[in-house]
């Protein structure tokens, strides 16, 4: 098969793939969602829309992770360290070289997909915990890096200098989000409703049979890792016109802990799941602000209810307490 | 007739341990050939270096007569060998029809449909078609396993323990599929330690002692032979 006819098969087969999903109870749910952010701009304004965007840049960020952890089982502390660096070139772009900033949120993907590169090498690798301890140390560097370079990065107190995103209009920045996430989460969706998707699932449960059956399971590998790196780098040059600030707090290891909690707890084993745990530990963090500190042990609370009675996260578990009562009765 | 797969003067060192010690090994079309040997005779480490996840420290690997040391295993798998493995290594959480769309076919998509419908058939693998892999009986992995290296059409298929694991009856059935698979030509290397299935499936044997081919010939000949008495019941 041709470039042509395998992309045009590829497209062909999303789009099946996408109306049958769109029926079932997910499918349901994304589209109530879709259609009620559509519709947020009308309902509510100021901070809460802030807030909104923000939590639309995280269900990208989280969906991206969910592309590498969750289908490869590669899994990567770097997450938020990558996020960062795209929104530290896309900062940096807009800022100090004067490119468009629309521009720029691309170009910071491309950036971050170029950081995973080198990390992504020893990930080929390594399995399970290594690829933990790798990912981590790297996130670390990348965080005392973006403190010490004080010239470059702001330091500590982070960098402001920036031009706004669309003529700092809340609402165009609101939409262009929405817009560019969904793009970006029907672009991941396509790749892995395909091959790609299926040999990914296939290395993340036996890697050494994906390579023996043809596969080349390294090439996979890296083109996931840099596929979601890259995206996760778009998803931080958005949230950088959400604050209008770049610091490193944005790219501490409890952002990543974060996003991985929201992928956990709402499931590994789709794009959806994503979505699902984006909305709820979001949800949570905003809603218990007023708890301060104590709201990190509410859900870590969570975290252990879903692992022991959602293993597979909310979007691969029946909702019905029947069934959960009989998954847990049944199992081992 | 062509030989198939020729290991040459191999040898492979895990720090001070020879495990595969200046092995030769030669397979021809078509043919069905057991390899047996104690517990650490370097058996699985030869498949291993045959299909690339090792590399020999010396030596040459080649298939159809074209060299092939060294090469990954996707890339070996490619030049036409297929291999299962000791502990079965099904993709779980994947349907056993998504199992057999992993296999990267060099056909297109029709045919590629039609050579899983013809495998789950004749592999008895129909009725668990939409089932999780990691719901198959122990037997059934097998043949999972072994329907995913025919998807590739390979010309030589290594089995590392087919019948580890697997049920006496359902063992007859593996037995008669891979006698099958011979008889349409592909030529088969089988590991085993359970020496009623080396006996009556193979019609060559070669016995490995400590990273050594020691003696290679009918069953009869080899249960024979005093090398091979010596490396299994010890004593030197």
């Amino acid at each position: 098969m041709t470039v042509l006819e395998t992309l045009r098969s590829g497209i062909a087969r999303t789009g099946d793939r996408l109306v049958e999903d769109a029926r079932s109870r997910n499918g349901i749910v994304f589209a109530v969602l879709a259609l009620l952010a559509l519709l947020a701009p009308q309902l509510v304004g100021g901070y809460t829309l802030d807030l909104l965007t923000q939590l639309i840049i995280a269900i990208l960020v989280v969906t991206s992770w969910i592309f590498i952890a969750g289908y490869f089982g590669m899994f990567s502390f770097a997450h938020a360290a990558l996020y960062g660096i795209g929104a530290y070139a896309t900062a940096l772009l807009a800022g100090k070289a004067g490119v468009h900033p629309v521009l720029a949120v691309l170009l910071g993907g491309v950036v971050a997909g170029i950081f995973a590169i080198p990390i992504a090498l020893p990930v080929l690798r390594l399995s399970g915990a290594y690829v933990g301890m790798a990912t981590l140390a790297f996130a670390e560097i990348v965080y005392r890096l973006a403190i010490h370079f004080r010239g470059l990065t702001g330091g500590p107190t982070g960098y402001t200098g920036f031009p706004p995103l669309l003529g700092g209009s809340r609402l165009a920045l609101y939409y262009f989000v929405f817009a560019l996430v969904v793009v970006l989460l029907v672009v991941q969706y396509g790749l892995l409703v395909n091959r790609f998707g299926l040999v990914a699932r296939a290395i993340r449960e036996a890697p050494d049979a994906a390579r023996m059956l043809g596969n080349n399971v390294p090439r996979y590998k890296l083109v996931g890792f840099v596929v979601g790196s890259a995206i996760a780098g778009v998803a931080g040059g958005l949230q950088i016109y959400t604050v209008l600030i770049i610091s490193p707090p944005m790219i501490e290891v409890n952002r990543m802990i974060e996003f991985m909690a929201m992928g956990i707890i709402g499931g590994l084993r789709t794009i959806g799941g994503g979505i699902f745990g984006a909305v709820i530990v979001f949800g949570l963090n905003e809603g218990l602000r007023d708890l301060g500190e104590l709201r990190l042990v509410i859900w870590g609370a969570m975290l252990i209810l879903v692992t022991i009675y959602f293993p597979d996260g909310l979007a691969d578990s029946s909702l019905d307490p029947r069934d959960r009562l009989r998954e847990l009765l049944n199992r081992e | 007739m062509t030989t198939v797969l020729s290991v040459d003067d191999v040898t492979k060192r895990f720090g001070g341990i020879v495990a595969v010690d200046g092995l030769d090994l030669a397979i021809e079309e078509g043919e069905l050939v057991g390899l047996i040997g104690p517990n650490g005779a370097g058996k699985t480490t030869t498949l291993n270096l045959i299909t690339g996840f090792l590399d020999p420290d010396e030596g040459t690997v080649s298939l159809n007569g074209e060299d092939v040391t060294g090469a990954s295993p996707d890339a070996v798998s490619k030049r036409g060998i297929g291999r299962t493995f000791q502990i079965s290594k099904p993709f779980g959480r994947l349907s056993v029809y998504e199992n057999l769309l992993v296999p990267n076919v060099s056909c297109g998509p029709a045919e590629q449909e039609a050579r899983i419908e013809r495998l789950l058939e004749e592999l008895q693998l129909e009725e668990v078609r939409e089932n999780r892999a990691d719901e198959l009986s122990g037997g059934q992995k097998k043949l999972l396993e072994l329907a995913r290296v025919l998807m590739l059409e390979p010309d030589l298929i290594l089995l590392d323990e087919p019948a580890a694991g697997v049920n006496p009856v359902l063992m007859d059935d593996i037995m008669d599929d891979i006698r099958r698979i011979n008889a349409n030509g592909t030529a088969i290397l089988v590991i085993e330690h359970d020496m009623s299935v080396i006996s009556e499936l193979c019609e060559r044997v070669v016995v490995m002692n400590a990273g050594r081919n020691i003696a290679s010939g009918t069953f009869e000949e080899i249960r024979d032979d005093e090398k091979v008495r010596e490396a299994y019941l010890g004593g030197t």
